[in-house]
């Protein structure tokens, strides 16, 4: 006899890292899936932790640049800037117009060297290897001039309160000018490799959506939060600096999907080579730092400041205290990733296990910065 | 000119260089020095510039909002910021996101501080629609049970922010959905981030850690 006998499934749990290639890092995450589908997911951080906090607290003002080169690794100039605007809005200095400029020329040079990174990496979790080839190469032109800049590959320790550590190299400026016409090449030809790419299209479009309230809500920023078709970017919104004099596009998505924050990264890239060529015309001669007493070991007049720059991988915030001293009292990093990935679980909701991997891609994290 | 200007006090002009430039020779020798308490400037930093009037606008705003709920405020670089009670934060935050005169949408960052003398919790908060900031700051007075209520039921992003103040502070966050440790390891007592926890590796004995050699810099 044939009974009819209904089918149990019991949920499954899948553990994801921390050693995993996929992660960027070492992060861990647990997947409670039914079949092939996710049904929640556990994130697991702090295996990079190394009390950024607690050091900042027992350092000089400007040794604690050097962790923020640490935090997030492949964006160390914006991470620079964001803390000595804080510092220096405590100290009532301001930077030289040469040094404003300076800054934000390397600010967006390593917001393209960090999207280049995120783009190849990014191909190949969508399994395309070659992305990355062409991605290093054109990370490797600018990765030279940084190198001229300030000695280091990667961990700069280039700006200082009140400007500059030095004055940049001679013939930087025009190297700069020679080599953006062939990063824009070379930004289209990575374009055409991936966009467009009929796989690429099937593995993201539609993948790991989430709407622009729940992002809010999550307080995801960056390109995670302008995918979701919310035109926010603080160089415009709470603008710092020189922005406001500067003209650039704010480019976002419209379904807040995977897809969509690749390709406002690909966008944003070329909006900061435009960025870089007005600064590039409008740069002047003169003094690379404003001469502030006791330097380097200076005193910051007691008082509090909130400053946030926007970063490549979203808002990077700095909570600064200061009681008087050579040491700050309090240094509270508001991290762009460790924020967009408290959203992980709501955007791997429903989604296939094997699209686990695109979402987290996607976010483009850097656990340094999310376990400082 | 020198010996003109030193002409008056004689004693005094020959001292004072003295000390000085110990100072400065003191100050390249030995970089870190200990942070000794600053004079006292004559306009606080966060004072010099005047309030923007965004700012002064959302003052207004908040104290409408606000009704029955006691805050002292203060304009910070010329952003608001206000103080308030530890057993108002959940009420004032609620008001906040849903009061439509205020609309902040967004936790941007909450932050834990160790005051030697006090705790206190900072919210910095945004608004997309209106393009403002404020702060608040909840003064937590009880120091050996310091404690305030969570406000993940109004902002999700306050999770592991109030899940890192928990651990490295010992702050309670009574309402949290699971106010487990995130960053440090499993069985750590230590609040690291407590001023009286001095800069010392917390594993240093344990097995397993290997020690630094003497002499090894």
């Amino acid at each position: 006899m044939i009974t009819e006998r209904r089918l149990d499934t019991v949920d499954m749990h899948i553990n994801v890292g921390p050693q995993h290639p996929a992660t960027h890092g070492v992060f861990r995450m647990v997947l409670r899936v039914d079949g092939e589908r996710i049904v929640d997911c556990v994130p697991y951080i702090g295996y990079l932790h190394r009390g950024f906090e607690k050091l900042a607290e027992n350092e000089e003002f400007q040794e604690v640049i050097i962790h923020l080169d640490r935090t997030d690794y492949i964006a160390q100039f914006n991470n620079e800037f964001c803390y000595l605007m804080a510092v220096e809005k405590l100290l009532g200095v301001k930077p030289p117009e040469r040094a404003e400029y300076a800054r934000i020329i390397l600010a967006e040079l390593n917001r393209i060297v960090s999207h280049l990174m995120f783009y190849g990496a990014f191909g190949g979790d969508a399994g395309a290897i070659t992305p990355f080839l062409y991605a290093f190469r054109e990370r490797e032109r600018l990765q030279r001039l940084f190198e001229s800049v300030s000695g280091a590959r990667l961990m700069h320790f280039y700006f200082r309160a009140g400007g500059l550590k030095e004055d940049l190299p001679e013939g930087f400026l025009e190297e700069v000018r020679r080599i953006l016409p062939v990063l824009k090449q070379g930004i289209d030809e990575c374009d055409t490799l991936l966009t467009e790419n009929e796989v690429f299209l099937s593995r993201t479009v539609g993948i790991g959506a989430i709407s622009a309230q729940e992002a809010i809500d999550y307080g995801c920023t960056g390109p995670i939060l302008r995918a979701c078709g919310v035109r926010e970017d603080v160089r415009r919104s709470d603008p710092y600096s020189l922005y406001p004099t500067l003209d650039f596009d704010v480019p976002v998505g419209k379904k807040g999907d995977t897809f969509d924050r690749y390709l406002v990264r690909v966008q944003e890239m070329r909006e900061s080579i435009r960025i870089v060529e007005q600064c590039l015309d409008r740069i002047p001669e003169g003094p690379f730092r404003t001469p502030i007493p006791r330097y380097p070991h200076y005193r910051v007049d007691p008082g509090e400041v909130y400053v946030h720059t926007e970063n490549p991988r979203g808002d990077y915030g700095i909570y600064l205290i200061s009681r008087g001293g050579v040491q700050p009292f309090r240094v509270k990093l508001r991290s762009p990733c460790f924020c967009n990935l408290m959203a992980l679980p709501a955007m791997l909701r429903d989604a296939y296990v094997a699209d686990a991997v695109m979402v987290l891609g996607s976010l483009d994290i850097v656990l340094g910065e999310v376990d400082r | 000119m020198a010996d003109e200007e030193q002409g008056p006090a004689p004693e005094q002009a020959q001292e004072q260089p003295q000390p000085a430039a110990e100072a400065t020779a003191a100050a390249e020798v030995r970089p870190a020095a200990r942070p000794r308490p600053g004079q006292a400037p004559a306009v606080p930093a966060g004072q010099r510039e005047p309030p923007k009037p965004e700012a002064e606008a959302l003052a207004a705003d908040l104290a409408q909002a606000w009704e029955g709920i006691a805050f002292e405020q203060r304009f910070n670089f010329s952003d608001l910021e206000v103080t308030i009670a530890p057993q108002d934060v959940l009420e004032a935050c609620r008001r906040c996101k849903g009061d439509s005169r205020l609309s902040f949408d967004w936790l941007m960052c909450l932050s834990g501080v160790d005051c030697e003398t006090h705790f206190e919790v900072v919210y910095h908060l945004y608004s997309y629609r209106d393009h403002r900031r404020l702060t608040i700051r909840a003064r937590l007075e009880d120091r050996d049970n310091p404690a305030v209520a969570s406000v993940v039921s109004v902002w999700k992003g306050a999770d592991w922010h109030e899940r890192e103040a928990a651990e490295m502070f010992g702050i309670d966050f009574p309402g949290h959905p699971n106010l487990t440790p995130l960053l440090l390891e499993e069985g750590v007592e230590e609040r690291p981030l407590l001023k009286s926890q001095p800069l010392v590796p917390i594993f240093a004995d344990r097995p397993g850690v290997v020690q630094q050699p003497e002499g090894v810099p």
